[in-house]
């Protein structure tokens, strides 16, 4: 996924006026400033001064690209994303590292399980979880084409890229990447493609949604699947508290929607634990045969 | 200074009409906002016609803005009439200054300790793009007791970006009372130099010492002006009292504002 996002912001630095400021993330720095010295600044592990430096070169006519931890620039630097990208409106994009628990082995302060709750609160940013390499380097395309700021956050490769099956990336439109008939799965990021492999275990009956855009969300497709399947789960590696799942109760109620929706996530908890990427998911309830099991109570209650 | 003085009798009138403003806060910072806007050290028509190679103020001390705008007045920036909707519903002109709402103001502030980074983004821009534009970010004293703006001032100083200046309104007062009592910034000079600055430190009232301060020479050291001001300077009863922060005049007060402007020298 880095490498992705690496390459595909050296394709957007053909634009002489994008910049990079990275916060002391070394694979990152050493990629971009080997092609762009000059336009690549290490601003060390300073996130609210990367929001405001890039808010001001976007005053002096540049686009800068803010590039540091998904917790460091979420949180710590929320209130100069809120005030100097989201009130100024300013086109400047944050892409985060380690989106979800992907920084399984530092512990639960490098894991981004409430940044969905806290960046999808503020008008106008626009929040991208890009689940494999292949759409990483489409929201990288994505927010460079769309002027307004942005938030990207990449997590881990889950091995199985489902756009080499024919999917195709639109900005803002959530796609779907397997038909069901019974139940429709929504889920963004990388463990979508272990809600693809378990959905496949059920043959027909369990359809996949990638969420991968959650702000702004696309109302009018679930306008539309609420029409075809009216049985849904979201399935996220954040915190239920305001993440996918509470997006997507929100835009029910909104808008009359006659679903029953299933929450599957972290139960306001951090996600507790030594381990590597795929023991922590399952130390905490977020392992593929969880979402197995989960999956068999959501349709048990269909049936 | 004649346009001294008619920027404090915007201020006091605006402190009066709309029962706000920030009046001490703005009144501190007026020889300053002159200096830079009134002498020729800002290009003004750049600023008016929001060029892309104008001289850019941050305020990041945002609740000076009333003192801005005034000065923006005086200098031709604004129309009277703009300022007349200070702090109205139906105005333009608000509390704080919002990006977007007039030439002359380039930030939208409130959140204290972001201007210094966002000048210091604005420097960075100026220097990759070869332009030799100013750069000037206002900061308050109590508001250097944020340390967001320790953390841009080490990027800056690193980055040697000696295109951008600091001033410090050093009106030594804050909500709750002396800034130096409350959290103490001092040694001030001392700190700015260790963080690898040019440190002047100027009668903040004096226009003549301030403008020297800001054309002082480039030695690729950015620069930090630190103004000694008064909160509330100008207006007898204001002046250094705390209390008076957010607080707009009563008729009886501004009256009396508008005899003391008159008679002052």
């Amino acid at each position: 996924m880095i490498k992705a996002l690496i390459e595909s912001l050296i394709e957007v630095g053909n634009d002489e006026k994008v910049v990079y400021l990275v916060a002391d993330d070394k694979e990152v720095y050493d990629g971009l400033v080997a092609v762009f010295p000059t336009r690549t600044f290490n601003i060390g592990i300073a996130e609210c001064n990367g929001i405001s430096l890039a808010a001001g070169l976007e005053n002096g006519g540049y686009k800068p690209y803010v590039i540091g931890g998904c917790t460091f620039m979420a949180f710590r630097a929320y209130d100069f994303i809120r005030v100097q990208m989201c009130m100024q409106r300013s086109n400047v994009k944050v892409i985060g590292i380690g989106a979800g628990l992907a920084i399984s082995i530092l512990g639960n302060t490098q894991h981004a399980t409430e940044d969905l709750s806290s960046l999808r609160a503020l008008p106008y940013l626009k929040v991208i979880t890009p689940s494999t390499p292949t759409e990483v380097r489409h929201a990288v395309n994505d927010v460079y084409e769309n002027s307004g700021p942005a938030y990207v956050r990449v997590g881990r490769s889950c091995g199985v890229d489902f756009y080499d099956e024919g999917v195709c990336y639109v900005s803002n439109k959530m796609q779907k990447i397997l038909d069901g008939e019974k139940l429709l799965i929504f889920s963004t990021g990388s463990i979508l493609c272990k809600v693809l492999e378990v959905a496949k275990r059920f043959t027909g009956e369990v359809g996949v949604i990638d969420v991968h855009t959650i702000s702004p969300l696309d109302v009018e497709s679930l306008k539309a699947y609420a029409k075809e399947n009216s049985n849904w789960m979201s399935v996220e590696e954040h915190n239920l508290n305001g993440g996918l799942g509470s997006a997507l109760a929100e835009a029910v109620v909104d808008n009359r929607l006659e679903v029953s929706l299933h929450r599957f996530g972290l139960k306001n908890q951090f996600a507790d634990g030594y381990g590597n990427y795929e023991q922590i998911k399952e130390k905490n309830g977020l392992g593929i045969e969880d979402i197995y099991r989960e999956c068999l109570v959501a349709l048990e209650g269909i049936n | 200074m004649d346009k001294c003085k008619r920027i404090r009798r915007h201020i006091v009138e605006q402190g009066y009409l709309s029962g706000r403003g920030h009046i001490s806060s703005a009144l501190s910072l007026v020889e300053v906002y002159y200096a830079l806007y009134g002498m020729n050290y800002f290009d003004v028509s750049k600023i008016k016609n929001m060029e892309a190679d104008r001289d850019r103020l941050v305020l990041s001390k945002g609740h000076g803005a009333l003192g801005l705008y005034a000065t923006l007045v005086e200098v031709g920036i604004i129309s009277q009439g703009e300022l007349d909707g200070f702090a109205t519903s139906e105005g333009i002109l608000s509390t704080h200054p919002v990006r977007g709402s007039i030439p002359g103001v380039e930030m939208s502030a409130g959140s204290l300790g972001q201007g210094i980074g966002y000048a210091g983004g604005i420097a960075l821009s100026a220097k990759l793009s070869g332009e030799d534009y100013k750069t000037v970010v206002i900061v308050g004293d109590g508001e250097l007791q944020e340390g967001s703006n320790w953390e841009s001032l080490l990027f800056i100083a690193h980055n040697k970006l000696d295109n951008l200046t600091v001033i410090v309104d050093r009106n030594r007062l804050q909500i709750t009372g002396d800034v130096d009592n409350i959290v103490s910034i001092e040694p001030l000079q001392s700190k700015f130099k260790a963080f690898g600055f040019d440190v002047i430190e100027v009668d903040g009232h004096n226009v003549q010492d301030v403008l020297s301060a800001l054309n002082e020479g480039e030695n690729g050291c950015p620069k930090i002006i630190i103004a000694n001001t008064i909160k509330g300077k100008g207006v007898s009863f204001i002046e250094n009292k705390g209390g008076w922060h957010g607080k707009g005049l009563s008729k009886e007060q501004y009256e009396l504002a508008l005899k003391e402007l008159e008679e002052m020298i």
